[in-house]
C-alpha cells in the first residue's frame, strides 16, 4: 500500500513538473529558468522520499542530495538576479547561458537527474511524465550549447573568415602552424586567440611634410614601408560587422607594432634600402596611422588593402 | 558568414548525417550519393531526414586566409619552374589543404568539429520540433575519407565534452559506418610528427583507437550501437595496397564491424570479360574499352552495400 502510494506521488509530481515545460521550446527567460531549476530541485527531494534510492545502488541517496544542493544553488543565485534585474530594469540572462554552457557543477548535478529519472523511466506510473522532463532539460540546454557553438563559429569567421585580415603566405604559415601554441593566439573553449603576428610590407602610406627640410619628398608623397606588430581581433558581438560607419565605429581588428621606412620615398620602394627610418604605426580597422621619429620625423597615413592580392 | 547548420523536419524518428572527404565538396554534391542511398532503402527513404555536412568552406577560409595557393604556388616553382600551368598549385592547394588544416591547425580543426557539433545539435533539436522525443530519436552518420577523421573525433569530443550535451548518455548514434577511413592512418603519421600535430586529437590518445562510452551510476553507454568500417582491398586511403593489409594504416577498432571489399583495378578480371571487350571493340571498330575503377569511390561503397546499409539503417 505505502509502495504504491510512494508510485502515485512520484507519478504526479512528475506530472506537474513535465507540464508547463514543453520539449522543443528554445528560449527560456529568466524567470521561467528560475521556475524551472526550482521545480526541478522541489520535485526530485519529492523523488528522493518517495523512491528507495538506495536499494537502487548503494549512496545514490547522498548523490541525488548533492545534486539537489548544486540545483537548488543555481536557482537561488538566478532568482537573486531576477530579483536584481527587476528592480534595475536590467536583462541579463547571459549569466544563465554562460552557466548552462560552462559550469561543470550544474551540468553534473542535472546529468545525474536526467540519468535517476531515465532510470526512474520503467516505473509504470511515472514513464511518459519522466521522458518529457528529461527531454525538456536535455532540450534546453542542447539549445544553449548550440547557441555557445554557433557564436564560437562566429568569434572563428572573424578571425579566418572571408572577412579577415589576409595575411602573406609566410606570416600565414607562421600564425596557423607556429604560433598556435603561444596564450593569446591560440584558440580556447570559446573560439580562437585575438592575436595575430603581422610582417607586412605596404606601399600605400601617404604624408605631408616640410618641404625645406626635406631632402627627398615634396609636400604629399607616397612611402613604402615595412610592418612588423600584432594584429588584434574584436571578437565580441557587434565588432567586424560590414559597413562604413560600423567598420568605424567597431571594426573586426586593429593592429600596433613597428614601422620601417627606406630612405627612397614613393611607391614599391623597398624601406631596407639607404638609410632606414624607424616608428610605430597603428591601426584601427582599415585605417592605419604611423609616426616616424628622428630627424625625418612625419605621420603617415593609410588604408589597409592589399595592392598586390595575397602579398602585400 | 554563411556557414550554418542544416535545419528541417523530421519525417519519421530517424536521420542520417553525410559527411564527406578531400576535394572541393559545395552544397548540392551530396545529393547523387543520397539519391543513391534513398534507392537502396526504395519503401523506407521517405522515413529519414537526410543532412549533408558541408564543411569544406571552413578549409577555404583558411587556405586563402593564409594564402596557401600562392604558398604552393611559389614551392612549386622552386621546386622545378617549368612543371606546368598554374591551375595545378590551386588543385595542390584545395587537396593538401583539406588534410593539412584539420591535422596541423587546432584552430582549423576546432573550427570544423565546433561546426559538426552545431549541426548534430540542430538534428537533435529538429527531431524534437518535430514531435519525436531525443530519447526515442535514431541517427546514424555515413562518412568516407577524410570525413572519418573528422566524425571520429567528433564522437571522442562529444564523449569527453559534457558541455556539448552530445555524450553517450543523451546521444547514442544508431549506426556510425566509416568508409575508407584514414584514422589509422593518420594516428601513424601524426605519432610520427607530434611537434607538429596538436596533442588534443583524439587519434592520439594512448590508449590507441576505440569506440568512445561513458559510464554513468548504472549504465555504461557507447557512442554507437553499429561501428561499421567498409574498405576496399585496393583502397590505400582505408589502409589496403595492392590488396594487402597495411597494419599501420587499417583501422581496426574493437568493437567493430569490419568489412573489406575485394576490388578490381580493371574492368577485365576474367577471360569471359576480355572477351567481351574485345567483342565490342571489334564491332565498334573503335578501341577496346578498358577503364580504371576508383577504389576510393564513396558512391561504390554506398553502391556496393545497399542491401547491408538498408538493413543497419532500418534496424
Amino acid at each position: 500500500m505505502a509502495d504504491c502510494v510512494k508510485k502515485i506521488s512520484l507519478g504526479l509530481v512528475l506530472l506537474c513538473l513535465a507540464g508547463p515545460v514543453v520539449a522543443g521550446d528554445a528560449v527560456l527567460s529568466l524567470p521561467q529558468y528560475v521556475s524551472l531549476l526550482g521545480r526541478v530541485a522541489t520535485s526530485m527531494m519529492a523523488v528522493k522520499a518517495a523512491v528507495s534510492l538506495d536499494s537502487i545502488a548503494p549512496g545514490l541517496g547522498d548523490t541525488l542530495a548533492a545534486e539537489i544542493i548544486v540545483i537548488e544553488r543555481f536557482a537561488n543565485k538566478y532568482s537573486a538576479l531576477n530579483e536584481f534585474k527587476t528592480k534595475a530594469h536590467w536583462a541579463e540572462t547571459d549569466v544563465v547561458k554562460h552557466d548552462l554552457t560552462n559550469n561543470r557543477d550544474l551540468n553534473n548535478a542535472l546529468d545525474g537527474v536526467m540519468e535517476i529519472l531515465k532510470h526512474l523511466e520503467g516505473n509504470p506510473s511515472v514513464d511518459n511524465s519522466t521522458i518529457a522532463l528529461r527531454d525538456s532539460l536535455h532540450l534546453y540546454r542542447l539549445h544553449y550549447s548550440y547557441e555557445a557553438g554557433m557564436k564560437k563559429l562566429q568569434r572563428y569567421g572573424k578571425k579566418y573568415g572571408p572577412q579577415s585580415a589576409r595575411l602573406n603566405p609566410v606570416d600565414g604559415m607562421l600564425n596557423i602552424f607556429l604560433l598556435q601554441y603561444l596564450p593569446g593566439f591560440r584558440p580556447d573553449s570559446t573560439g580562437p586567440g585575438p592575436l595575430e603576428f603581422i610582417s607586412a610590407y605596404s606601399s600605400s602610406y601617404v604624408t605631408a611634410y616640410n618641404a625645406e627640410t626635406e631632402k627627398l619628398f615634396k609636400d604629399i608623397g607616397i612611402v613604402s614601408a615595412l610592418e612588423i606588430g600584432v594584429r588584434y581581433y574584436f571578437l565580441g558581438e557587434g565588432w567586424g560587422e560590414e559597413g562604413f560607419w560600423k567598420g568605424i565605429a567597431k571594426p573586426g581588428f586593429a593592429t600596433a607594432g613597428l614601422l620601417v621606412t627606406g630612405e627612397e620615398a614613393g611607391f614599391f620602394k623597398s624601406p631596407l634600402k639607404g638609410k632606414e627610418s624607424y616608428g610605430l604605426f597603428l591601426s584601427w580597422g582599415g585605417l592605419k596611422a604611423g609616426y616616424i621619429v628622428g630627424d625625418n620625423s612625419r605621420i603617415l597615413l593609410s588604408r589597409q588593402f592589399q595592392v598586390v592580392p595575397y602579398l602585400f | 558568414m554563411s556557414l550554418a547548420p542544416i535545419s528541417q523536419k523530421w519525417p519519421a524518428d530517424r536521420a542520417i548525417l553525410f559527411v564527406h572527404g578531400i576535394g572541393n565538396a559545395k552544397p548540392g554534391d551530396c545529393d547523387a550519393l543520397i539519391n543513391l542511398l534513398k534507392e537502396g532503402l526504395g519503401a523506407e527513404a521517405g522515413k529519414y531526414a537526410y543532412y549533408p555536412l558541408y564543411y569544406d568552406e571552413i578549409n577555404d577560409w583558411f587556405k586563402e586566409k593564409a594564402n596557401f595557393s600562392e604558398a604552393i604556388k611559389a614551392l612549386k616553382n622552386a621546386i622545378k619552374p617549368n612543371l606546368g600551368n598554374d591551375n595545378i598549385s590551386d588543385t595542390i592547394a584545395e587537396y593538401s589543404g583539406d588534410i593539412i588544416w584539420p591535422v596541423l591547425s587546432y584552430a582549423a580543426y576546432d573550427t570544423i568539429q565546433t561546426f559538426y557539433a552545431a549541426q548534430l545539435q540542430r538534428m537533435i533539436m529538429d527531431g524534437a520540433d518535430s514531435g519525436v522525443s531525443a530519447a526515442k530519436q535514431k541517427i546514424s552518420i555515413i562518412c568516407h575519407s577524410m570525413g572519418c577523421f573528422h566524425t571520429y573525433e567528433m564522437l571522442h569530443k562529444a564523449s569527453d565534452n559534457p558541455l556539448l550535451n552530445l555524450t553517450p548518455d543523451k546521444l547514442c548514434f544508431a549506426n556510425v559506418i566509416f568508409m575508407a577511413s584514414p584514422v589509422q592512418l593518420i594516428r601513424t603519421v601524426a605519432q610520427k610528427s607530434k611537434a607538429l600535430v596538436s596533442d588534443k586529437l583524439a587519434v592520439l590518445k594512448s590508449s590507441g583507437l576505440f569506440c568512445p562510452s561513458k559510464k554513468t551510476i548504472f549504465w555504461k553507454y557507447y557512442s554507437t550501437k553499429n561501428w561499421v568500417s567498409i574498405t576496399g582491398d585496393y583502397d590505400p586511403v582505408g589502409g589496403y595496397l595492392m590488396k594487402k593489409k597495411l597494419d599501420w594504416a587499417y583501422m581496426d577498432v574493437l568493437t567493430q564491424k569490419s568489412i573489406v571489399d575485394k576490388q578490381d583495378m580493371l574492368n577485365i578480371n576474367t577471360a569471359a570479360d576480355l572477351a567481351s571487350v574485345l567483342g565490342q571493340a571489334l564491332i565498334s571498330g573503335g578501341p577496346p574499352n578498358i577503364t580504371v575503377n576508383n577504389p576510393h569511390s564513396w558512391e561504390n561503397y554506398v553502391k556496393n552495400h545497399q542491401e547491408e546499409i538498408k538493413q543497419w539503417l532500418i534496424a
